[in-house]
């Protein structure tokens, strides 16, 4: 097995990972912390294929992602305290007022 | 596949999963500060080293202390995993067995490895453009880069920085504003000065009155 698939196979497994913590999971903050799990094996993935094809273009694109997901991780939060605020819970199975 | 690169590997994974199998959110979140120092290792054994170093920073370094943060604000009490219902659990399951499996060699094209790239490329001849491997569908641009900075074509923060002050300038001003915008945005949804949050006894009640008026 060398390194590319490795790293393919290491990525696809975090993301993996995150998705059945999204699936499994109702609280807020663990659902937010399991998608940037799954961000974190798409960077992996990133910088394995831009690796295997000789370029760093991929690990500019994990730069950006990263600094989205910070952007994206403020306001989350700041959502999550918002809801809490009002519902004084973050169980996603509770925080169900939009169910049809 | 080296000794170093499995170890780190396999730990990462178990880190993983300890995030999403752990009852305590909190431990949950130190979880995932570890999984992300592995993910900063497994940049570095992969050549990229300013990523590892921003990884470290900017992932572990802020925003875990961000989630960390709220979850001391919050006051969260322990959920338990599998809350949800029982065919929840065996259809993620499922899901995610199925999504890395079939990411991963399980399953094949034509006898070669799904991610192999071995039938991608020529081998090495004139076209090769310093020892790199030539694909077979790259355009003229991308078989003659424009020289990118003196050295090889490492994660350096050099050969990253030249990328992102040249090639990639507009998202690079793009993500400027996202983040201005983002910080205006978080102050504005998160701010409250009216009622502090109750923690402890009498929660629960709160949330039954709270829930039962907005569903009304």
């Amino acid at each position: 097995m060398d390194t590319f698939t490795f790293y393919m196979m290491l990525g696809a497994a975090l993301f993996g990972i995150g998705t059945l913590g999204v699936l499994l999971r109702r609280d807020a903050i663990v659902l937010f912390m399991c998608i940037e799990l799954m961000l974190n094996g798409a960077n992996l993935s990133l910088v394995a294929i831009s690796r295997e094809f000789g370029t760093i273009d991929g690990q500019v694109y994990v730069f950006f992602i990263m600094a989205v997901a910070a952007a994206e991780a403020a306001v989350g939060l700041g959502i999550i305290l918002s809801i809490f605020r009002n519902y004084y819970t973050v169980d996603v199975e509770r925080v169900a007022m939009l169910r049809g | 596949m080296t000794f170093p690169m499995f170890v780190f590997g396999l730990l990462t994974v178990v880190s993983a999963l300890g995030v999403v199998f752990f009852g305590r959110p909190l431990y949950s979140a130190l979880s995932l500060v570890v999984t992300l120092f592995l993910v900063a290792i497994n940049f570095a054994l992969l050549g990229a080293q300013f990523l590892a170093a921003t990884q470290i920073m900017v992932y572990a370094g802020a925003i875990m202390v961000l989630v960390v943060f709220v979850i001391m604000l919050l006051g969260l009490q322990t959920v338990t995993p599998q809350e949800k219902k029982a065919g929840y659990r065996a259809l993620a399951l499922g899901v995610a067995i199925v999504w890395i499996l079939g990411l991963s060699q399980i399953f094949r094209i034509q006898g070669t490895p799904v991610f192999s790239t071995a039938d991608l490329w020529k081998p090495a001849s004139a076209d090769t453009v310093s020892g790199r491997k030539v694909f077979i569908r790259e355009t003229a641009e991308v078989s003659n880069p424009a020289p990118v900075l003196p050295g090889e074509l490492e994660g350096t923060t050099e050969n990253i920085g030249g990328r992102l002050f040249t090639k990639f300038v507009y998202p690079f001003e793009v993500v400027s504003a996202l983040l201005l915008a983002a910080i205006i945005g978080a102050t504005v949804v998160a701010y409250e000065n009216k009622r502090a949050l109750p923690l402890g006894r009498g929660l629960r009640a709160k949330q039954e009155e709270k829930i039962g008026q907005k569903a009304a």
